[in-house]
């Protein structure tokens, strides 16, 4: 065999060093993520909004005093005051009041939907995913003609057989609804994953299949299934407020903005505050959904940095 | 003729094999369709590779680019299952092992993939890289010695112990090419694999990385096979060279029988092809141009594979295909019109 090549591995090349103040800072992606991330103005305010609504809806109590269920009929389609800061009803019912109340439903049916259809996502994609073949094919093709239902028609149809729909049908329905753009998603990042030398080199040393995907393909793929779940809460929210407006969602008494947009079509002309307070509302909190979903985007995907 | 093959005219003592090749086979389908999928042909990446792999030795594997290294290192590693052959490592053929016995030959042979940008999880720490192989054969090393036994390695491969905790994209492509290198020593394997490590790097960093793998061998009697499209990279680290043209094993032999009395025209076209660094070395013979593109390996010519670009190809090379034996040659080779030594 020759001699050795001239430079060994001794000799300090800038290469061989990297500088010692960063000595103690352990800088996970999730790490820098999530510094890039409280220096965005855009992050900063739709956490705060989202922020308040979730508070809004666990805590009603500390944003009015008024209770929503109290409704006076001599005090009807009143015009924001003082007293009624968003006016009030047809029932005479304060309108404040129940457009905090209404927070509630949206954010819950917003979190249960997403969580859910995450979830069989993440399973179903993985699987998908990873194992390929007939398996693949199976799961890929129903996907796509679930795919196909249009979310809002299917929603119709389907809770038009429910005689009650209360937060849990219509709950239901969305997440029945809106699995497959997920698990397409999360399949697809999984597959563009599993191909990488590190997944290799941890079959290379006999990893199991579930560790493999549970250590080093979902946590490589979940950044985009993290984007797109944020705005998919906005979505859902959205989607509620439409059911309950086409009288397909929700049902009276319950409390939620779609109905009291429901409600309002009516009196467009003689108080339009009726459509405007909640519709203000709704409109924000799905927007700071959508916002917080690009800003995540922004700060997850190393390209864009 | 093959059990002769990788002995023959070498004066250096090998051993016993440690891993021998035996007609591998691995041909990918070209299918058609989305729901029924339809076979429209067949990918020969690698062709009937037959090889030994002694104790302590260094085989290098060279040929251009999609000629069947990397397809050939990969089904021997059992990340792809083979259309045919065998994989015998001590006495048994790895394609015919239960998942219990697998995981043993897992801790024997390991790997060092080309780039050291894509062959380490991004979201672990390089303690945790390290370590992964003792989370996954707890056997090997009791808990509460792993993390020594990190630094030692880190340490051994030419790595700052205190950077454990620090993620891959805070080194540079030689350094982590070094984390590769820890991660494949963790289990104590007696073969490593090797798939272009040096490809990927700066040619002073390579040097380096070469360095260290001979280091390595040299103190722990590792086996290699090298992959590499570099001819001065693996004439360096190689003991034994096997020269692969589409699919199939051209020439093999001892560092000084491929280089100083090459057989095959094919490589002695790669050869003349490598810049003379020394001026005062001999005259290189004149460059051989060859003419035209590497024939797809989805549809390769009938008989020698080389034939369509060979200037001395006759008749009969179109016909059968060329074994690989010796033919009049100090060293097993694949064509009809050998170069002999004068």
């Amino acid at each position: 065999m020759s001699d050795r090549v001239a430079i060994t591995g001794d000799i300090e090349l800038p290469d061989e060093h990297v500088d010692e103040a960063t000595e103690d800072r352990v800088a996970s992606l999730w790490g820098d993520a999530w510094r890039a991330l409280i220096r965005k103005p855009i992050f900063v305010i739709s956490a705060l909004l989202i922020l308040i609504m979730m508070v809004m809806a666990v805590f009603p109590g500390l944003f009015t005093s008024k209770d929503p269920r109290s409704c006076p009929l001599s005090e009807a389609l009143q015009t924001p005051s003082a007293e009624h800061w968003f006016g009030t009803d047809v029932q005479g019912c304060d309108y404040y009041a129940r457009t905090i109340y209404g927070a509630r439903v949206s954010i819950t049916i917003g979190l249960i939907v997403t969580t859910f259809a995450l979830t069989i996502a993440l399973v179903g994609g993985s699987i998908s995913g990873y194992y390929g073949g007939i398996v693949d094919t199976l799961i890929a093709r129903v996907t796509d003609m679930w795919f196909a239902i249009p979310t809002i028609l299917g929603g119709i149809v389907i809770l038009a057989l429910f005689q009650n729909r209360g937060v849990a049908q219509v709950s239901l329905v969305l997440i029945v609804l809106g699995w497959p753009t997920m698990l397409r998603l999360v399949r697809s990042s999984v597959i563009s994953v599993k191909e990488t030398e590190y997944v290799d080199s941890a079959r290379a040393l006999g990893a199991t299949d579930f560790r493999i995907i549970t250590r080093h393909i979902l946590p490589n793929s979940l950044a985009p299934v993290i984007v797109y779940a944020t705005i998919t809460v906005g979505v859902v929210i959205a989607a509620e407020a439409a059911l309950s407006f086409l009288n397909v969602g929700l049902q009276l008494p319950a409390i939620s903005w779609g109905l009291m947009i429901s409600t309002a079509q009516n009196r467009i002309l003689t108080s339009p505050h009726l459509l405007f307070f909640p519709g203000a509302v709704l409109s924000i909190t799905v927007f700071s959904f959508i916002l917080m979903g690009d800003a995540l985007r922004d700060a997850l995907d190393p390209k864009l940095r | 003729m093959l059990e002769t093959a990788p002995e023959a005219g070498s004066d250096k003592k090998l051993g016993e094999p440690i891993l021998t090749v035996n007609n591998l086979v691995k041909h990918y389908p070209i299918t058609q369709g989305i729901l029924f999928k339809r076979q429209i042909g067949t990918v020969k990446a690698s062709d009937d590779v037959s090889f030994e792999l002694h104790r302590g030795e260094t085989l290098g594997l060279v040929g251009e680019s999609g000629c069947g290294k990397t397809t050939t290192a990969r089904t021997i590693l059992r990340l792809e299952t083979p259309t045919s052959g065998s994989v015998i490592f001590r006495g048994k053929d790895i394609f015919k092992m239960s998942q219990k016995e697998l995981r043993e030959v897992r801790r024997e042979i390991q790997v060092i993939f080309q780039d050291p940008y894509a062959s380490l999880n991004p979201r672990m720490t390089v303690g945790d890289i390290v370590a992964e192989a003792w989370r996954i054969h707890p056997e090997v090393l009791a808990k509460e010695k792993q993390q020594a036994r990190t630094l030692e390695l880190l340490e051994m491969v030419g790595l700052n112990p205190d950077h454990i905790n620090r993620y891959p994209h805070q080194f540079s492509g030689g350094q982590r090419q070094r984390i590769g290198i820890a991660r494949a020593l963790a289990l104590n394997p007696s073969v490593i694999v090797a798939d272009e490590p040096v490809s990927a790097l700066d040619v002073s960093v390579q040097a380096q990385v070469v360095n260290l793998l001979e280091d390595l061998q040299a103190e722990l009697g590792l086996s290699y096979i090298f992959i590499a499209h570099d001819l001065s990279v693996i004439r360096h680290i190689c003991d034994r060279v096997a020269v692969m043209y589409l699919g199939k094993i051209v020439e093999i032999g001892d560092e000084i029988q491929v280089y100083e009395h090459t057989a095959h025209p094919y490589t002695k076209a790669l050869l003349s092809a490598v810049p003379a660094l020394d001026p005062n070395a001999k005259q290189v013979e004149h460059r051989i141009l060859l003419e035209g593109d590497v024939p797809s390996p989805a549809d390769p010519p009938s008989g020698c594979r080389f034939r369509t670009r060979c200037w001395k190809a006759q008749e009969i090379c179109a016909g059968e295909i060329p074994e690989l034996i010796l033919r009049d040659t100090d060293h097993p080779v694949a064509c009809y019109f050998p170069e002999r030594p004068a």
